[in-house]
């Protein structure tokens, strides 16, 4: 072959090939975070993503140099490697900045947890003051335990899940949650939380959503509580 | 802010090395009662704190959510695999700063079984004048006026014949609730104590058979820069909790030939009962947490079961604990004046364990037995009874599955919900265990004086050290423990 073409060959297969395994060990993280349940006890996602690297450089060595052009250049094939290991570590990077999209998540998820049609008291301070406690709780979680409840916020946000969550309700939704519109959200949330196998999934999400809304004083008064009971447990 | 007479350090700038004779890692039950014990005997003693320090005046003007700030993570530590979570506190006086002051003691059967499973060596007598000590620094006394929810489960339990009373509780009438920074520390030669708060012990080095000095990292919140503090002691005395202790040893691969640093981990786990009446309760205006039902508990039957303890919570608490989400879990939580709330509280094997992950942080692995499912099921449907007894309307129990149980023929439906993983929200505020106590050196991490069968210099004293999690609230036999320990290495060093 041709070294030129076999050059722009293998640096094109070491970008797509690099790229799309970096992508996807996140991904396959995050499905076995959610299966498993156990494999967040490790924490720090980002520690097995190098022994996965090394393991997909490994394999892309060993196809290149015995299964793909075996008669070629070897020199160039190990001068694609850094190729391969850059658009890694970028695919890495892409899919972790689906990570920065949590916020937005649980913004929407509060909003339409405590969205009442009859209700209009219910104001944008609220929420910001909701947002702001699980914010705080998030940012004090152990690491570990952090990483599942955003991957799950992912996994609960993402367009699959809709539409087989959906799809058990006898609906059809081909969006992500954040982008369903307010009835479709309420529709969906109603979903998970008649299935008890769905919501034993999401209860974490549950538990930080109810209690960051339930601490701040604003939601007090419609249940008659007087603000004073933690307070004094700590000092009566 | 320190408004008390203690020596206390928050924040500093240089890094500090500091000679004492006793370096105490940890604040919380045990951590004090060893402090205030051995200044007593005119050690020098330094304590190291991760958390903060807050005082009262601190806790009367802050909100709600900026008090979440004394809980370890704001309270949220769950274990792997999400089944239950463990709040313990994180600051100076530790879990005793945000607990409920409850008192009770080992009961007889448990320690026994201790003695004659473990070998321990303290005897009723050290034990009971170790409690006495203890009562009396904290102020131990029976709770009176407590509040309607609570003379609701009283009256249920006595309508039912079940044995029962009033909590035994650290405390002053109009002085309030006694947590171990003033039971301990502010009693004691404070001239002889000396607090870094916000400074995590990261390493205990060892030379020979000698733990020679502890090194911690300083967060210095202003200067948002880490600082190291070295303290060189005599003693080292391990005291940071079950979850925090097993983790600092396991870190420095301490005392742990035998592989049983973060065994046998017992957490207590409790789960909900909450009933609905008529009239207003308001619970809120009551205390926290007042009578308690040992019908079914180890103090009347010798054998492990569960406590009922009535108790009642804030609502950022108790909505977790109601069901389904949003708007219908606010329906639920509209009835919030009208409803009494006891914690079914397991006593449990020692089937979980602390370990470290990659990132050599704590995780713990618990799950919970299937006889300890069966007792928290009988704990729940006794629960239930006690309030349908008392007249509730309705009871609700903290299975994931909706579940209101409308009269007694609905107890059934709590052993169709199960209380396994996935069926029952279980939280946990007693963690004891990790660290066994035992004579045998095979298999426990320290002898009945809290001192490490590998370093003779090093000792762990706090509910880690528990052979068996003992069945009732265990800050006063975590103090008793601490006293016992302290007065070993008095008479030692």
């Amino acid at each position: 072959m041709d070294p030129f073409i076999f050059v722009l060959i293998t640096l094109s297969i070491a970008t797509i090939s690099g790229y799309i395994s970096g992508f996807m060990v996140v991904q396959i993280n995050h499905l076995l975070v959610i299966l498993l349940g156990k494999i967040n006890s490790g924490g720090h996602a980002q520690k097995r993503y190098i022994p996965t690297g090394v393991a997909a450089c490994a394999i892309y060595l060993t196809i290149m140099l015995f299964f793909l052009f075996p008669n070629e250049n070897v020199v160039i094939k190990f001068a694609s490697l850094p190729f391969f290991i850059g658009l890694y570590v970028f695919g890495i990077t892409r899919a972790k900045r689906l990570f920065k999209q949590t916020h937005k998540i649980l913004f929407e998820l509060i909003k339409i947890m405590y969205y009442s049609p009859t209700d209009k008291k219910l104001d944008d301070n609220t929420i910001k003051d909701t947002m702001k406690t699980a914010d705080s709780i998030l940012s004090s979680m152990p690491q570990s335990n952090k990483e599942a409840l955003m991957i799950l916020l992912l996994f609960f946000n993402s367009t699959t899940t809709v539409f087989l969550v959906s799809l058990i309700s006898g609906r059809i939704r081909l969006k992500s949650f954040i982008n369903l519109n307010t009835i479709e959200k309420t529709d969906y949330l109603q979903a998970w939380a008649q299935n008890k196998f769905l919501f034993y999934a999401i209860q974490g999400m549950k538990s930080l959503v109810s209690f960051s809304y339930f601490a701040n004083s604003q939601s007090w008064s419609a249940i008659g509580y007087n603000g004073e009971l933690l307070r004094r447990s700590y000092l009566d | 802010m320190n408004n008390s007479n203690l020596d206390i350090v928050s924040n500093f700038s240089e890094n500090i090395h500091v000679k004492k004779d006793v370096c105490i890692i940890g604040t919380g039950a045990g951590g004090c009662a060893l402090a205030h014990e051995l200044a007593k005997n005119d050690k020098e003693v330094v304590m190291l704190e991760k958390g903060d320090y807050y005082d009262t005046e601190y806790i009367k003007r802050q909100s709600e959510t900026e008090l979440e700030n004394l809980w370890k993570n704001k309270g949220i530590f769950l274990s792997t695999d999400f089944s239950i979570n463990i709040s313990q506190g994180q600051c100076v006086g530790g879990s005793t700063m945000i607990n409920y002051g409850i008192c009770f003691e080992i009961p007889e059967a448990v320690f026994s079984y201790w003695k004659s499973a473990f070998g321990i060596k303290i005897s009723q007598d050290e034990i009971k004048n170790a409690y006495a000590r203890v009562g009396d620094l904290i102020s131990r006394r029976k709770i009176t006026g407590a509040g309607k929810c609570h003379d609701l489960f009283k009256n249920g339990c006595e309508g039912l014949g079940y044995s029962g009373d009033w909590m035994d509780k650290a405390y002053i009438p109009g002085k309030g609730k006694q947590n171990a920074v003033v039971a301990f520390l502010e009693k004691s030669k404070t001239n002889k104590i000396k607090i870094y708060a916000n400074c995590a012990a990261d390493k205990i080095v060892v030379g020979g058979k000698k733990a020679l000095q502890v090194v911690g990292i300083h967060y210095n919140k202003e200067t948002k820069s880490k600082k190291k503090i070295i303290v060189e002691s005599d003693v080292i005395i391990v005291s940071a909790g079950p979850i925090g202790s097993s983790e600092i040893l396991l870190r420095n691969n301490l005392v742990n030939k035998n592989g049983e640093v973060g065994k046998h981990l017992s957490l207590h786990p409790a789960s909900s009962v909450t009933a609905k009446f008529d009239e207003k309760v308001n619970g809120d205006n009551g205390m926290a947490m007042a009578y308690y039902c040992d019908e079914f508990n180890v103090r009347k039957t010798q054998k492990p079961g569960f406590m009922i303890e009535s108790v009642f919570v804030p609502p950022s608490q108790m909505s977790i604990t109601m069901p389904s989400f949003g708007q219908e879990n606010l329906n639920f939580m509209k009835s919030y004046d009208h409803y009494a709330m006891a914690g079914v509280l397991v006593h449990d094997e020692p089937s979980g364990s602390v370990e470290l992950n990659w990132a050599k942080d704590a995780i713990v692995k618990y799950d919970l037995s299937p006889a300890d499912q069966t007792k928290m099921m009988d704990g729940i449907r006794e629960a239930a009874r006690i309030y349908f007894r008392a007249g509730a309307k309705s009871v609700i129990t903290g299975h994931m599955e909706k579940t209101v149980l409308n009269n007694i023929s609905d107890l059934r439906l709590i052993n169709k919900r199960g209380a396994g993983l996935g069926q029952l929200l279980v939280a946990s505020v007693h963690p004891q265990g990790g660290n066994r106590m035992g004579e045998n050196s095979a298999n426990s991490v320290v002898n009945s004086h809290c001192q490490t069968h590998e370093i003779s210099n090093l000792y762990v004293c706090d509910a880690s050290v528990f052979p068996t999690s003992i069945g009732v609230n265990p800050q006063m036999t975590v103090m008793a423990i601490a006293t016992i320990a302290a007065d070993h290495i008095n008479l030692n060093n």
